[in-house]
């Protein structure tokens, strides 16, 4: 198994990264057992204290730009040693894998998590409460990414990153339609019509329907929680005024089909970022990174406005993804796993290396003032794009609950949305059917859940 | 005694692992209030098969991979078999050649066989599909209705050469006297191929039909690797899928063990009736 892993890698041109990545998950996450035991193994061996007085911790995620600040951080603390172990991307198997190690009690000290996953860390005893040591750095960071870290009352590990929504746009194509940038929902699907009828091969924006978070991130902006602990019972609520606005308002888009539906993050859907087949995207502050490794040749065409507002004048984002330093249970040395989780979300030379490699935006506070925060962007036409970013991260809602089986929530967004999107069914249908199928997981978790 | 390391090994790679999915069924985590602090491990009794037992998507999985197996089998077997007696005709020439070409699909791992078909498949980025848009057919391969047949293409591809080279190493140990025999009688090498050879590599075809079945409930890799090309694939498309969703996505350990021990049994059951079947169908000269 591992074999055809391996060759998969190197068989596989850059352009598939996403098709490997997502096909080698399964075979990764129940293909490395016997790897993991032996991990675990040299773990207990060295204890918590390796025989220098060297703390040692394991650290494992998915952002490659980790990597470059872990060997910073190991270079400048002689007490603690880091190992960062990459793993797929959470939601593409790197979960699972955590969550099997915690249960085979080998899991690493640190993990890269994904805000809406924490919950569910939590519901399977996963996470290790790091309060005591967290509360001395908690000023450093963002009130609304500090609270994602935290459930109930109690912190679980360290911000890292937001994911402040904007809208991207192809300059070409908007020039040839004279578009500016819309301000409105109203006007986004306007100009969605005008460039339909002018050009049908040309999609105006993409919807990203199979990648659950940017839906999540969609209903986010118009007041809408998904989930609410209430007493004893989690509240679900897919179907909310909020979500269903923003539902009927992309199944109109869908319909006409002025807008893509491809599967998100596929080699095809790049393509059209390429190419201009898809003149915009409504997407997180770390989709530049992404755009700007997969559509190369579209090198400064592409510029970054604020978020379509739902009223004139408004001024509310959304929020996509973002992640933190979680600490899962087993950890021995939390007082160092929580000085290293702090100083890669704070050292000003750790979030240059982050925003520069992986465009996050921190949830520090002191870094939307950092130099690299400032620069041009010469991908972006040399356009300050992150000021964009820095007022959208101000104008998310921070009211936004995530439930307690996101992983499902997750599958089960991608298969019945993507679907819907692609124009069997109704997204209406879709939302409530995932709704009644969370309800149902997480009654299989033994909770209580009911819809509202 | 010396049973010894044959039972060590049978023990370690076979009964414990067994052992343990089944274990694993028979328990669930209990938790109670928000399910904020650690959940315990309680016994369940057959709860998890009764879950398993009515779960519609997992049915529907089933008939899809017995769906396939109806179509691919047959057809994979079927050209394995012409591609076998091709090879071991008189006639035939470069046989070493074309035995490896055949052959060399099933050296790909499955993963990277996807991934390869995946760039054929893909609506924009491939060169077929442009093809057939330009000479008006317009395709799309991981369509709902089209995606189990381009998943049952990627299957035929690696798996035939493999199915052939069983057959035809059959069909070299047929004794040559047998065909002089049936050449001195009057036989055609029509009648040779459909009067003496197929019959008695049957049971070789008996074999590789049982592999193929059990392979098909299996199927798992290319589906997995489509997935996130498409949304005509769903989380639970096959049971095994379905499986892996369940340990492993809703992180259910209990209920993934309790579909894969249905799983083995299922696979238990539908080999030997096919075993049976075979068996009869070549007046039980099925060396199995």
């Amino acid at each position: 198994m591992w074999a055809s892993t391996r060759r998969g890698r190197q068989t596989a041109r850059r352009a598939a990264v996403a098709v490997t990545v997502a096909a080698l998950t399964a075979l990764t996450a129940c293909g490395s057992d016997s790897g993991d035991k032996k991990d675990g193994a040299d773990k207990a061996a060295q204890g918590d204290k390796a025989s220098g007085g060297t703390a040692q911790l394991d650290f494992w995620g998915w952002n490659p730009a980790y990597e470059k600040a872990v060997s910073a951080f190991n270079a400048s603390h002689p007490d603690i040693r880091v190992s960062y172990n990459k793993v797929e991307p959470g939601s593409k198997g790197g979960y699972a894998k955590m969550l099997a190690a915690v249960k085979a009690n080998n899991a690493p000290c640190l993990a890269q998590m994904g805000y809406e996953t924490l919950p569910s860390f939590l519901v399977e005893g996963a996470l290790q409460d790091v309060d005591k040591e967290a509360s001395a750095v908690k000023a450093k960071y963002s009130a609304g990414a500090w609270s994602q870290m935290s459930v109930a009352g109690k912190t679980y590990g360290i911000p890292v990153d937001t994911g402040p929504v904007a809208m991207f746009y192809r300059t070409d194509v908007f020039a040839k339609h004279n578009l500016t940038p819309p301000k409105t929902w109203d006007e986004f699907a306007r100009q969605a019509d005008t460039v339909h009828a002018a050009d049908p091969s040309v999609a105006y924006s993409a919807f990203g329907g199979n990648d659950p978070w940017w839906y999540a991130g969609m209903a986010w902006q118009n007041g809408g929680s998904w989930f609410k602990p209430e007493g004893e019972t989690w509240k679900v609520s897919m179907t909310e005024p909020g979500t269903q606005k923003v539902t009927q308002y992309w199944q109109q888009l869908l319909d006409k089909k002025a807008v893509s539906s491809d599967p998100t993050f596929t080699p095809d859907w790049y393509k059209r970022f390429g190419d201009g087949s898809v003149a915009s995207y409504v997407g997180p502050v770390w989709f530049t990174a992404l755009l700007e490794e997969n559509a190369k040749d579209a090198a400064g065409k592409w510029a970054v406005a604020p978020m379509p507002q739902w009223d004139a004048g408004g001024k509310v984002t959304g929020n996509i993804g973002g992640s933190g330093t979680a600490v899962l249970k087993g950890c021995k040395n939390t007082k160092a796993a929580v000085a290293f989780a702090d100083w890669m979300s704070s050292d000003p030379a750790s979030l240059t290396t982050l925003v520069k490699d992986a465009g996050i935006y921190p949830a520090a506070t002191a870094g939307a003032t950092l130099d690299a925060m400032q620069q041009p962007s010469a991908y972006f036409g040399n356009a300050k794009i992150y000021d964009i970013f820095k007022d959208s991260a101000a104008q998310a809602p921070t009211g936004w609950q995530w439930g307690p089986t996101m992983t499902q929530v997750s599958a089960d967004l991608t298969d019945r949305v993507g679907k819907a999107g692609a124009g069997n069914g109704k997204l209406a249908d879709a939302l409530t059917g995932v709704q009644g199928t969370t309800i149902k997981a997480i009654q299989d978790k033994g909770l209580k859940a009911a819809a509202g | 005694m010396f049973l010894a390391p044959f039972g060590v090994l049978f023990a370690a790679m076979y009964a414990v692992p067994v052992g343990y999915a089944i274990v694993e069924s028979l328990h669930k985590m209990q938790r109670s209030g928000l399910g904020l602090t650690p959940p315990k491990r309680v016994y369940a009794g057959f709860e998890n098969y009764t879950k398993a037992l009515h779960d519609d998507a997992l049915w529907h999985g089933v008939g899809r991979v017995l769906l396939f197996g109806a179509i691919q089998v047959p057809v994979m077997l079927g050209l394995a078999l012409v591609l076998a007696l091709l090879l071991d005709a008189k006639s035939a020439r470069l046989k070493g050649f074309f035995r490896t070409a055949y052959f060399l699909p099933y050296a790909i791992p499955g993963v990277v066989a996807t991934i390869l078909w995946a760039f054929l498949y893909m609506p924009r980025s491939s060169p077929v599909v442009s093809m057939l848009d330009a000479v008006g057919l317009p395709s799309d391969f991981l369509g709902e209705d089209a995606v189990l047949w381009s998943i049952a293409n990627v299957v035929t591809w690696t798996w035939t050469g493999y199915n052939m080279l069983v057959i035809y190493s059959a069909l070299q140990a047929i004794p040559q006297e047998l065909y002089e025999a049936a050449e001195l009688d009057g036989c055609g090498p029509w009648r040779t191929a459909w009067r003496i050879k197929v019959p008695l590599v049957a049971p070789a075809i008996a074999l590789t039909t049982v592999f193929s079945v059990i392979g098909t409930l299996q199927l798992y890799t290319e589906p997995r690797v489509l997935r996130p090309l498409t949304s005509s694939l769903d989380a639970d498309y096959t049971p095994i899928m379905s499986a892996y969703h369940k340990a492993v996505e809703n992180n259910d350990y209990g209920q993934g063990a309790a579909v894969s021990v249905l799983l083995a049994l299922g696979t238990c059951v539908l080999s030997f009736a096919v075993l049976k079947i075979s068996a009869r169908l070549t007046n039980g000269r099925s060396s199995l």
